[in-house]
């Protein structure tokens, strides 16, 4: 009852902490200081009971707000014990949340493991575990979570470490990210923010949650049918991007390219010859397409490639750039990773095909054609995407 | 409803067992991203936990999306912040005694934790009366260092970001050909989107010549020029002694993995210099700052850190054409011969001023 009579005066005071008016200012500062004050000389029994609805908000908005920050790093005398009495406030309150969300049970705390290396397949399962493993341990419950990423002990080379971070940062529904090197690190650290309950989950959920091994059912329907957005598109991606496009192929058709990748993280070099050709024909009949490679290439690969072929990454983008290049692109050609979900989320026209190895179950049938000319080919056989292609031209003209 | 307290029902480890790691909290609320200064908060916390006998370092970075930079980077908002956290991910994990990394993005779940540590009495950096004073004074100072040095004879030496040194020998063995590796970093700050400082910018004619007068005398030696794309000029591309990772889609994590096996670093003073400082590779750090003197506890022109052999050597002026090849061989022939001893004097000076200070580390 106290907590709740007080943080209502503490909310009105906030908006008026850097007021002009000098009068306003200062009843303000001095009913924070109030509050503040009277909040931590209460015993804990009182101010544990706050369960207004927003106050959880509110604490995370005074916790982000500038003018309490400028206010509290200001010249006056006062201000430092001022603001100290503000910080510990907001502490208690932000600490009285969390142990709230813990005690009934938030649930938002997922375990996920890397059993073999940090590949392209890892990367794109990532998302995968996202948009189509996550909403069923969390059904109608579309808020963000926190992951802790437990990699194999003695990961020496694991070079893709920080890709995986990136795309970590990227997804929508994804808030923290913690990374460990063992188990019972993890479950150390990870376990003081969860229930009794939430442990045993979080500790049962190790078959939905290795970034290896995802269920292939899973994997085969999104090589298929592709995912449903995820991933942010971030400005400084974006803008990365269309400076580019802009620089480098004026007024050409953007054509993303996202081909299979060696470990380290480059383009496979049979992938790209096979490529080559192809990209090649498109282009006999499109010459103002541009083709852009997202994947990287090493000093040992690079030869004079013709103009009308660019590596993204050469020109100074980022994985996190070339995963937004992939969405804002014309068109995009190539296999369903990260790169191929998020240009098919974004509805970009293009010939999809599986990342995977061996034929989804259902790749007897003919390749799907989704919205905005997808072609969801289903299948690596070389015939199968040279028709795909060829359609894909066609409809291009 | 009866609702829980960081006083009351909160789970929490056991106070009494022996704590095992230090936590290191990185809030970008108020610290800043800055390469250099983190790499040193890295040395910071080795320092911390060896000192107290621990044996782990666990590190939370705190981003609250809402105020994702400090006041005096403003210009890291909410709509790019990603960006700036993700381009420096990799120096976390330099730390030689890294256990776990955090990347929160939830104030409460941060002040849960941070609270729960603190009445738990763990050791934690910056302790929670430092933190909520939400200020760290620039730039980091070498004092706990030096004691450290003072008292054990070496420093801790920080690591190539994990999982990457062993890509780095393969990409020098495969790629570079085994090249002896001179890894530089003249800054170049006013080709950046957020200039600052500029006049600390190294004139880059100068370097280009230096690296053409090195490439007739000692053509086998490859340049590796480390930094943002945008900071070096176009014709640098044209040098077949320069290899600039960047534009083969390497990042910072590369750089600094390539740095961590290279033969020499030679550069401006800046977040590459600080990880040179502290992997135990030849250097020369160019142009120091004349107020960084009293920060690193040496005196203005002294030629070595306190805890330097005798091939890792700072200037204090802006460099010429002849400095940097005159370094390049004193440094260079230095690292082919393994010949570098501790730089005697300013040792015996870091001891004095060591001893004169009790427990510094304590202090931090």
């Amino acid at each position: 009852m106290i907590g709740r009579l007080l943080l209502r005066p503490y909310a009105l005071a906030e908006p008026w902490l850097r007021h002009e008016v000098w009068l306003v200012r200062r009843t303000a500062q001095a009913a924070v200081m109030g509050v503040a004050a009277i909040w931590l000389v209460l015993p804990a029994e009182q101010t544990g009971d706050v369960a207004l609805d927003g106050t959880d908000e509110f604490v995370q908005q005074l916790s982000s707000s500038e003018r309490l920050r400028d206010f509290l790093h200001g010249p006056a005398i006062v201000k430092p014990l001022v603001g100290r009495l503000c910080r510990i406030l907001l502490l208690r309150l932000s600490v009285a949340a969390k142990a709230r969300d813990i005690a009934r049970g938030d649930n938002r705390n997922f375990r996920l493991r890397l059993s073999g290396p940090i590949d392209q397949t890892a990367l794109r399962n990532l998302l995968i575990w996202q948009n189509h493993i996550l909403p069923h341990l969390r059904p109608g419950d579309a808020r963000q979570v926190d992951i802790a990423l437990v990699l194999p002990a003695g990961s020496e080379n694991a070079v893709r470490l920080f890709d995986l971070l990136s795309i970590a940062l990227m997804l929508d529904r994804v808030r923290s990210v913690s990374l460990f090197w063992d188990d019972e690190t993890a479950e150390g650290i990870a376990s003081v923010l969860m229930s009794e309950r939430e442990l045993a989950r979080w500790r049962d959920a190790a078959s939905t949650g290795d970034l290896e091994a995802l269920p292939r059912e899973t994997t085969s329907r999104v090589e298929l049918e592709g995912t449903c957005g995820g991933l942010k598109l971030l400005s400084p991606g974006r803008r990365n991007a269309n400076d580019f496009f802009k620089l480098a192929l004026p007024s050409r058709f953007i054509v993303a390219v996202g081909l299979r990748e060696r470990e380290d993280g480059n383009v496979d070099p049979d992938e790209l010859d096979l490529w080559l050709g192809q990209i090649d024909a498109l282009h006999a009949r499109h010459s103002r397409a541009a083709f852009v490679m997202l994947n990287g290439i090493a000093p040992s690969q690079w030869r004079e490639y013709p103009a009308h072929i660019r590596f993204a990454r050469q020109h100074g983008l980022s994985l996190q750039d070339c995963i937004c290049l992939a969405q804002i692109a014309d068109a995009y050609l190539g296999v369903l990773d990260i790169f191929g979900l998020a240009a098919h989320s974004a509805g970009r026209p293009g010939v999809y095909l599986p990342l995977d190895d061996g034929d989804p179950p259902t790749a007897d049938r003919l390749p799907r054609l989704s919205g905005a000319r997808q072609i969801m080919v289903g299948s690596r056989d070389r015939r199968r995407v040279a028709a795909a292609l060829e359609s894909f031209a066609a409809d291009s003209r | 409803m009866r609702m829980p307290t960081d006083r009351s029902d909160a789970k929490s480890q056991p106070a009494t067992a022996a704590p095992e790691a230090l936590l290191g909290i990185f809030d970008f609320s108020y610290q800043h991203y800055a390469l250099g200064d983190l790499l040193t908060s890295q040395v910071n916390l080795a320092v911390m936990a060896t000192e107290r006998g621990l044996q782990h370092i666990d590190v939370i970075i705190m981003v609250n999306p809402m105020r994702p930079g400090a006041r005096p980077q403003r210009f890291v908002t909410p709509a790019n912040y990603i960006f700036h956290l993700d381009n420096i991910m990799p120096v976390f994990t330099c730390n030689p005694l890294l256990r776990s990394l955090q990347v929160l993005r939830d104030v409460h779940t941060f002040n849960f934790l941070i609270s729960l540590h603190d009445r738990n009495n763990r050791p934690m950096w910056p302790d929670l009366n430092t933190h909520l004073g939400m200020r760290q004074d620039y730039p980091l100072d070498h004092h706990s260092i030096n004691a450290f040095h003072a008292r054990h004879g070496h420093v801790p030496e920080l690591a190539a970001p994990r999982g990457y040194e062993s890509w780095a020998r393969d990409f020098h063995a495969k790629e570079l050909k085994g090249r002896p590796l001179v890894v530089i970093n003249p800054r170049q700050s006013s080709l950046t989107e957020n200039p600052t400082v500029i006049m600390r910018d190294a004139p880059l004619s100068v370097w280009h010549d230096f690296i053409d007068a090195i490439a007739e005398q000692r053509p086998e030696v490859l340049f590796v020029m480390v930094g943002g794309f945008q900071e070096w000029e176009h014709h640098l591309l044209r040098r077949p002694n320069v290899f600039i990772p960047r534009t083969w889609g390497l990042r910072l994590a590369h750089e600094l993995a390539l740095l961590k096996i290279a033969n020499l670093f030679m550069g401006t003073s800046s977040g590459f210099a600080t990880f040179a400082t502290f992997i135990g590779i030849p250097y020369a750090i160019l142009n120091v700052e004349h107020n960084f003197a009293p920060h690193a506890e040496v005196q203005l022109h002294d030629r070595h850190y306190p805890f330097a052999r005798t091939d890792q050597v700072l200037t204090w002026q802006c460099e010429t054409t002849e400095e940097l090849i005159s370094l390049f061989n004193e440094l260079h022939a230095a690292a082919r011969g393994g010949i570098a001893l501790p730089s005697g004097e300013t040792t015996a000076t870091a001891s004095r001023v060591s001893a004169s200070r009790s427990s510094a580390v304590e202090r931090t």
